[in-house]
């Protein structure tokens, strides 16, 4: 019961039916004033101005007949009742003997006539026993004498019980109106708020581990955009789970494998199946090998981990690129030699990076570990690199094998590799180009590859440099 | 603390100055006709030229004056006052109070120049009082008396009861009723003409009837002797050597009878007249809307002159 109050369709209900009412009361309250303002008013300023027009006919005096009969006259043809008084009894002349008779003016009234001021009434007269508006004004001789009065008035009767029906109908029509308003807000509401529930059930149902879930986005407001971005999420969620599901699945793939090697021949060796030393030696190098194998991937792995943790252990200092290349190179003369390769390079000497060397070193080698392992014997690796404004252009490009075009947008994945048989002895980890990837972007920097199969691969690398000071 | 109690000194003080207030003093020897204005609670004193010379405005809905037999104590008294208030006009300010309760309407010096009677509404009674406001005697009267007129010969009390049709005749000697006669309702104003054994009594007229005439009735019997032709409303009456007047608030007109009841004289006066007194050989109404007094000349009653007062006079007194 108590959600029930606090639940946004609640507050939103309440919001709006409290708007509704208090519309509804404005508006009466509007009407009241128009009434009593504009109406009201205007009628005593009408019979205000009737009364006088009617006064400017006193010469002074006493009041004649003619006068009266003139007045009288005017009342048969107005739609007011318009009459004069001279009786000094109903002026209140009297006062202030206290006289048992109730006057139709009161002393305050009379006052302000003796002073020559109009007087306004609105509200209920014995005398005529309904309600009135009326306006009397003073005649008043030479003498500052009030010889009479012009009293004019309307009854507002007809206009009050027609108000007041007015009123009751309005009431009823309030009342209808009000019905109708909530049922309808309440329906609408239920309406507008089904999806938030949706989208509430379904988090729940993401919390426990279940991402199929699509919500049907019925509308284009802010409730489907959010109906829409939480099915991105859950999408987004899937698919994060799957790839994280697929990698430790590759993790595993690719551990278990150097590690049966490892196994098979420990126990070859163990159980004396190898006939002579050189197989025994031979074994040995193939579990080295191995064992080389699985360090390489753990280290990769570890590495790859820091990148994404942010935990990444770096110590940033000033490097002179083109040299940092030539330096690395170096360490490869003997493997291009021996596989008959071609290598020409051609550094700008201006870039200098601020960057950790270790890290450079492990972008360099994965990338030219790749060129050099991918490239026939006769064919050419060629290294160029170019500063630019606020940055530098490396670009990597060999004659090797290629890549081919489907499996272009994926060559970066962890993983992921284009021979999919998944030699042992074509291949690396499948997480270089996913650690060089991340380690450039780590600097700040960005990654492109284009390829041709059978033509060859180029690697461009940009990163931001600094400027020498 | 200290600033509180300043303010409470300050409050005592201002509230001890309201209490002794001063009015511009008249001197004893000088004659004047001041009026009671009932609407702003003030008296005019006026000199006998006319100048207006001293104006009290007093914080008390009174709306009467008696001047008493020394000529300088004046008594203030109203309806809705609990008290009669006495002031001396030498000194200027109030000198005393009369726990009388509320109901005074009128005031009236008998005879003897001792004797006060208070026409009391609250009870319907007239109180007899003594010259330090004791009472003596209560007298049980019609509804709603307003005026009193002494009758010297039989030393009577004509009390003319203004919400009843019967006037109460007192004997001032015994302070009993001695007799009542019917008169007309909302009557007010006498005259009283012992050597013709008249009694003169206006009115306004009751309910939305305007009274158009006045009564002459029998002192001695209350018999009515004669109606007279007065539009309208006649409410006050003076007899001088120079006839009788008789002032119409209804029309404000004054009218002069000679001793044959003849109207001789007619004349639009005043705005809305209630009062006429008869001052220096002068004939002076007080008009009650226009706030102001009427000069007329007794023969003529042509006004000679008009004097601006406080709002609403409605009594006259004089000093000569």
């Amino acid at each position: 019961m108590n959600d029930k109050w606090q639940s946004l369709t609640f507050k939103l209900w309440l919001t709006i039916i409290t708007a509704i009412i208090l519309s509804v009361l404005f508006a009466y309250s509007l009407s009241q004033y128009y009434y009593k303002n504009l109406y009201v008013e205007k009628l005593k300023t009408d019979l205000v101005n009737e009364a006088s027009l009617l006064g400017a006919d006193y010469t002074g005096g006493e009041i004649s007949d003619d006068f009266k009969e003139k007045v009288e006259w005017f009342n048969s043809k107005n739609e007011s009742e318009v009459f004069v008084v001279n009786s000094p009894r109903e002026l209140s002349a009297c006062l202030p003997f206290e006289i048992n008779y109730d006057t139709l003016i009161s002393e305050e009234e009379r006052q302000m006539l003796l002073d020559g001021r109009a007087v306004e009434k609105e509200g209920y007269e014995k005398r005529f026993g309904k309600n009135i508006v009326a306006a009397i004004i003073p005649l008043i001789d030479d003498e500052d004498r009030l010889e009479g009065i012009i009293y004019t008035y309307i009854p507002v009767d007809s206009i009050t019980d027609l108000l007041k029906e007015f009123a009751a109908k309005w009431l009823l029509a309030i009342l209808l109106f009000l019905i109708i308003a909530i049922f309808l807000t309440t329906k609408w509401l239920k309406k507008l708020v089904s999806p938030i529930k949706e989208i509430e059930t379904a988090a729940h149902r993401v919390s426990e581990g279940d991402y199929d879930i699509q919500l049907q986005v019925k509308s284009h407001d802010e409730i489907g955009k959010l109906a829409q971005a939480f099915n991105d999420m859950a999408n987004s969620i899937h698919l994060e789970e799957g790839r994280k599901k697929e990698f430790l699945e590759n993790v595993a793939h690719e551990l278990r494998t150097p590690l049966s090697y490892v196994k098979g021949y420990t126990h070859a060796i163990l159980d004396g199946v190898v006939k002579n030393e050189e197989e025994e030696r031979k074994y040995l190098q193939l579990i080295s090998r191995e064992a080389l194998r699985l360090q390489r991937i753990v280290g990769d792995l570890m590495d790859l981990s820091k990148v994404d943790g942010d935990s990444f252990d770096s110590s940033k200092t000033p490097i002179a690129f083109a040299q940092f290349i030539e330096d690395v190179l170096s360490k490869y003369e003997p493997i291009i030699k021996a596989k008959q390769l071609n290598l020409a390079y051609e550094l700008d000497p201006d870039p200098i990076l601020y960057g950790d060397e270790g890290r450079m070193e492990q972008i360099l080698h994965n990338i030219i570990d790749n060129a050099v392992q991918y490239t026939n014997p006769g064919g050419s690796i060629q290294i160029r690199l170019v500063q630019y404004n606020e940055e530098c252009e490396l670009s990597i490009s060999d004659t090797g094998i290629g890549i081919p075009k489907a499996d272009l947008p994926y060559i970066m994945n962890r993983f992921y590799r284009v021979n999919k048989a998944r030699s042992r002895f074509d291949g690396g980890s499948g997480l270089g180009l996913s650690i060089v990837k991340k380690m450039v972007e780590w600097q700040q920097g960005r990654i492109e590859i284009q390829s041709k199969e059978k033509i060859g691969t180029k690697v461009k690398i940009w990163l931001p440099t600094i400027k020498e000071e | 603390m200290k600033w509180g109690i300043n303010l409470l000194l300050a409050v005592l003080l201002l509230t001890g100055c309201n209490g002794s207030h001063t009015y511009t003093k008249i001197n004893k020897d000088e004659a004047f006709l001041a009026t009671v204005n009932i609407k702003d609670t003030s008296l005019t004193f006026i000199d006998e030229n006319y100048h207006p010379f001293a104006d009290w405005d007093i914080a008390e809905p009174f709306t009467g004056a008696l001047l008493l037999a020394d000529k300088d104590t004046m008594l203030l008294y109203g309806k809705e006052m609990e008290n009669v208030q006495v002031y001396s006009l030498s000194a200027g300010k109030r000198i005393r109070s009369w726990k009388t309760g509320k109901g005074i309407v009128n005031m009236q010096l008998l005879h003897d120049g001792k004797s006060i009677a208070a026409v009391n509404q609250s009870d319907h009674s007239i109180y007899f009082l003594n010259d330090q406001g004791e009472k003596q005697d209560v007298v049980k009267v019609g509804r709603s008396p307003l005026t009193v007129l002494q009758g010297g010969k039989a030393n009577r009390l004509y009390v003319i009861n203004f919400g009843d049709t019967k006037c109460t005749v007192i004997n001032l000697t015994s302070k009993k009723v001695d007799f009542e006669f019917p008169i007309h309702s909302s009557s007010t104003g006498t005259l009283l003409r012992e050597e013709k054994d008249e009694i003169w009594i206006g009115g306004h007229g009751d309910g939305d009837r305007v009274e158009e005439d006045l009564y002459i009735y029998s002192a001695s019997t209350g018999q009515l002797k004669k109606k007279l032709k007065a539009p309208t409303m006649p409410i006050k009456f003076l007899e001088s050597g120079e006839g009788i007047y008789v002032l119409s608030h209804g029309t404000s007109s004054l009218y002069k009878l000679n001793e044959q009841y003849e109207e001789v004289e007619r004349k639009v006066v005043g705005v809305n007249p209630f009062e006429m007194a008869s001052f220096k050989k002068d004939v002076v109404v007080a008009g009650y809307d226009s706030d102001e007094i009427y000069v007329m000349d007794a023969k003529t009653i042509d006004v000679k002159q008009t004097v601006k007062v406080g709002e609403g006079p409605f009594q006259l007194l004089l000093r000569e």
